[in-house]
């Protein structure tokens, strides 16, 4: 009878510690320096494959200074949608300590040269056929990025469109916008240029996965939602890298990534909702400058 | 003295007693701590006011989620395909990064490091290779941005899989300083089909390599921290500092930059002059002080041996060896 007696016991114990851990709300240590802690299916990982079969051909990859790149999507032959961060943040803001807003859509990069990659890969033989076009750069008029030690504390109507000097070639754009606005728990899908892990050395290949949402944030401001861990996830270049909803009837751009949190379990990435833009982006597909 | 069955039957009744209820109370925890976990999630945002709110709760900053390229001190691009030969060596058959690099001395055999395809034995393990290994080749094409040569360079890829053959006697020294070196850190891949690319056959030297004198490496390099750009190969000068005894062919470049590049491990060092070239070794996974690659010259009769075991093959011509 002790035994039954101590088996209680030690089950309230470990009851007591599952309440301390159960809610899990507590932040972990600091995982993101860590790569061990981090999911391993970054757009490349499980369930996450390299786009060999060309099947987003539109999405493309987008040549910033100082090395840095992003990923981004043609919505019309001569247009790419992408976020504006890419183009907004100043050199080394990364390094830069303390709290800044960015706003002034004035100090933002104004060209990009996009890269449309075609893979053609067979058996034995693939090509790696990149097509590269300058565009010219126009950001939302509400964007406002505050950046907190080198890290994104909010950004709104991270959206930019840059303007092609001529189309790339014949890549089809996808640029369709949704009807109807996301849900919780819809599933979607991602693609783009980063790395298959957290700091992964193996960028600059397009890959394609897909996640669940586990937020919808719509505020008067933000217009936004949010992925977790279990599916494919964005990392270092797959900033404004789209988001598809795709069904029988065709695929939808609902999404573009701007940012994510890396930590084990508690991986979150983010998008900007493309459904509340859908007025803005519209108006950018028809507006053509002459070089 | 025994204990009577009426004194036993109360700690029975006590005990059941306590196991109702701290069932009971466990029960009740638990409903509580649910409960209190779904109080602290936020609630959803949509049915938020969205009113004056400028913004929704604090949160953790995010990663910009920025990528960045390689930086360009591996060497300079082969974009004209002078290094043809040199290949890529990986695990995949899709891999577009480089495990390692290695040269064509034959239509069907690529030389490489046997440390990039075999766990390091020591004095009691035995050598542990991957059996299978695919090789490489890439052409480079149309360059479409001369200011993004990585990014922007056509590539076409050719693929072709082969058995590793390590050297016999590949092995990790310990130095009495206790650091390590790898002898005898060569393998051929002997590939199941010979490679469609007609390649002219690079000579293998017959004299020794110097301290001061500079060889040109290629390879699919790629930065530790970094990465690389896919299927990317370069070439560089490298300076000859040390050409110690031990182990058997190794030679010690001048270490040129803070980055280390994996991939250019396994690949060739080229003797260069008056527009000839001639093979002298293979580079050996380097440190951040050292960058070895082992000589040819001692193992000469292995290679020639396993060469020679191909030469009935009629689309397999022997490369010839070069006298200087």
């Amino acid at each position: 009878m002790p035994s039954l007696w101590n088996a209680w016991v030690a089950a309230l114990m470990v009851l007591s510690v599952l309440w301390n851990a159960g809610c899990a709300s507590a932040p972990l240590a600091d995982e993101s320096t860590d790569s061990s802690g981090l999911p391993e299916y970054g757009i490349g990982g499980n369930g996450v494959q390299e786009d060999r079969k060309d099947l987003y051909r539109s999405v493309v990859m987008i040549l910033l200074p100082d090395n840095a790149f992003c990923s981004g999507v043609l919505i019309t032959p001569r247009h790419v949608l992408t976020a504006a961060h890419c183009f907004c943040l100043p050199s080394g803001f990364e390094t830069r300590k303390g709290t800044h807003v960015y706003s002034d859509t004035s100090q933002c990069t104004k060209t990009a040269t996009v890269l449309g990659v075609s893979y053609q890969q067979g058996k034995d033989t693939s090509r790696t056929k990149p097509a590269a076009r300058k565009g010219k750069v126009s950001i939302h008029e509400s964007f406002r990025a505050t950046v907190i030690d080198g890290r994104i504390g909010e950004q709104l109507a991270d959206l930019a469109v840059i303007q092609l000097e001529e189309s790339l070639g014949d890549i089809n754009p996808d640029g369709s916008m949704p009807e109807v606005d996301v849900s919780y728990s819809e599933k979607l899908t991602l693609v783009g240029y980063g790395p298959s892990t957290y700091r992964g050395i193996d960028h600059q290949i397009r890959r394609f996965g897909t996640n669940f949402i586990t937020k919808v944030n719509t505020t008067s401001s933000v217009k936004e939602f949010r992925m977790g861990p279990e599916g494919a996830h964005p990392f270092g270049g797959d900033s404004g890298a789209p988001c598809f909803r795709e069904t029988k009837e065709g695929r939808w751009l609902v999404g573009i990534n701007y940012g994510f949190l890396a930590r084990g379990m508690e991986s979150e990435s983010w998008f900007i909702n493309t459904f509340y833009f859908r007025a803005w982006i519209e108006e950018q597909k028809k507006h053509l400058e002459p070089n | 003295m025994a204990a009577s069955p009426s004194r036993l039957r109360p700690p029975v009744a006590r005990t059941r007693f306590l196991v109702w209820t701290v069932t009971a109370l466990l029960w009740s925890a638990l409903t509580l701590h649910f409960a209190h976990c779904k109080s602290q999630k936020p609630e959803q945002p949509s049915q938020k006011d969205a009113g004056a709110q400028a913004s929704t709760e604090p949160h953790e900053p995010l990663d910009p989620g920025l990528g960045r390229t390689p930086p360009r001190v591996a060497g300079t691009m082969d974009v004209d395909n002078h290094y043809l030969s040199t290949v890529m060596v990986t695990a995949e058959a899709h891999a577009q990064t480089a495990r390692c690099s290695g040269i064509i001395i034959h239509p069907r055999l690529v030389l490489t490091a046997a440390s990039c395809l075999c766990t390091p034995p020591g004095a009691t393990l035995d050598t542990a290779c991957m059996k299978r290994a695919f090789v490489r080749t890439v052409r480079y094409g149309e360059v479409a941005d001369k200011n993004f040569k990585e990014e922007t360079t056509e590539k076409r890829f050719d693929t072709y899989e082969g058995s590793v053959r390590p050297h016999p006697e590949f092995r990790l020294l310990l130095d009495s300083h206790g650091s390590a070196a790898y002898e005898a850190d060569l393998a051929l891949i002997l590939l199941d089909t010979a490679v469609e690319e007609a390649l002219a056959p690079v000579p293998w030297t017959n004299s020794q390599v110097q301290v001061g004198e500079w060889l040109v490496m290629a390879g699919y390099g790629q930065d530790n921290a970094w990465g690389g750009s896919p299927g990317v190969r370069y070439f560089r000068r490298n300076k000859i500092t040390r050409v110690p005894g031990e182990p058997r062919g190794q030679v010690i470049y001048e270490q040129q930059g803070a980055f280390l590049y994996d991939g250019f491990a396994g690949g060739p060092c080229f003797r260069e002059a008056g527009g000839a070239r001639w093979l002298v070794g293979i580079a050996s996974i380097g440190t951040e002080t050292a960058l070895p690659f082992t000589s040819l010259l001692p193992f000469q009769d292995w290679l020639r041996a396993e060469v020679h075991a191909l030469g009935a093959d009629p689309t397999s011509p022997t490369p010839a060896l070069g006298k200087e």
